[in-house]
């Protein structure tokens, strides 16, 4: 939600899934989680946890959502276009980050990417399409 | 509800008609009721209801003077009442565009025909093509599947 801070957006996310009163979620200030995964990524959103979501630049905000996304810890993460928007060393922090994170927590990921070299670091298995058929799954 | 109470001893006030505590609260639910059936929305519908309800019994109270008779009418109008409330809102039903869902059914079984695939837990799977091979199609159909 682009009026609200960042820390409120990623303190919502951590309801996702568990209903809660909304008023009693924004109520209280985000916990150690936030400041921790921030800290990780290391890209100095320290300082934009009271800035509003409008004000980020779009690469940021697809960072603030891929923490919103693996807050919860999920069970599966569907990537699009993971670092399209994002400039080479936020995409070397994010990247690292990521291949951290799922391997930490061993989560299931399907990435879209047009990028080879990035199919090659992070995926173990690749799948080419073309015109809706799988033409080709290798193991890497 | 305080809105329906506060109508409720406006009424009362007006009409001068004498209820005790409890009378006021039937009066104010009835009344909440009866606006309910005259409009949408707070304001005179409120005022209104209470008015009529307290109209209707003190109709009761001229022609006959026993509160078993005030006691039945209460109960026959919020019976009703009820009865109205509850009856099925017809709404326009929307017709969904045929034609449309079933090109586009046969475009998603045209390009997916021969796809199937597995996934175990903590795999990698990096999906790669050109632009319009159904990349972000594969995922609108994960997705409602995994919600489900």
């Amino acid at each position: 939600m682009t009026y609200m801070p960042v820390a409120q957006n990623l303190l919502l996310a951590t309801y996702k899934g568990i209903s809660v009163f909304l008023y009693s979620g924004m109520r209280h200030l985000p916990g150690y989680l936030i400041d921790e995964i921030l800290q990780l990524l290391n890209l100095g959103l320290e300082i934009l946890l009271h800035v509003s979501m409008g004000f980020l630049s779009s690469g940021q905000r697809h960072i603030i959502s891929l923490i919103m996304a693996t807050i919860v810890n999920p069970r599966i993460l569907l990537f699009n276009e993971l670092t399209a928007t994002l400039d080479p060393i936020a995409t070397t922090k994010l990247l690292t980050f990521v291949n951290c994170y799922i391997k930490e927590h061993t989560i299931t990921t399907l990435m879209i990417t047009h990028n080879p070299m990035l199919a090659r670091t992070l995926g173990n298995c690749l799948w080419v399409l073309e015109h809706g058929i799988k033409v080709k799954s290798m193991p890497m | 509800m305080l809105i329906a109470c506060a109508s409720a001893l406006f009424a009362y006030y007006v009409v001068f008609f004498n209820l005790a505590n409890i009378g006021i609260l039937v009066s104010a639910l009835t009344g909440l009721m009866l606006a309910e059936l005259i409009g949408h929305g707070i304001g005179i519908n409120f005022v209104l209801g209470s008015m009529m309800y307290q109209a209707m019994i003190m109709t009761t109270f001229e022609l006959e003077s026993a509160h078993e008779w005030h006691n039945l009418v209460t109960a026959i109008l919020i019976v009703v009442l009820l009865a109205i409330r509850s009856r099925p809102v017809t709404k326009r039903r929307e017709q969904p565009c045929w034609n449309v869902i079933v090109s586009v059914w046969h475009l998603i079984k045209k390009v997916f025909d021969q796809f199937s695939f597995r996934v175990y837990d903590g795999d990698f799977i990096v999906i790669i093509g050109s632009n319009r091979a159904g990349k972000k199609t594969l995922f609108y159909f994960i997705i409602p599947i995994l919600i489900a």
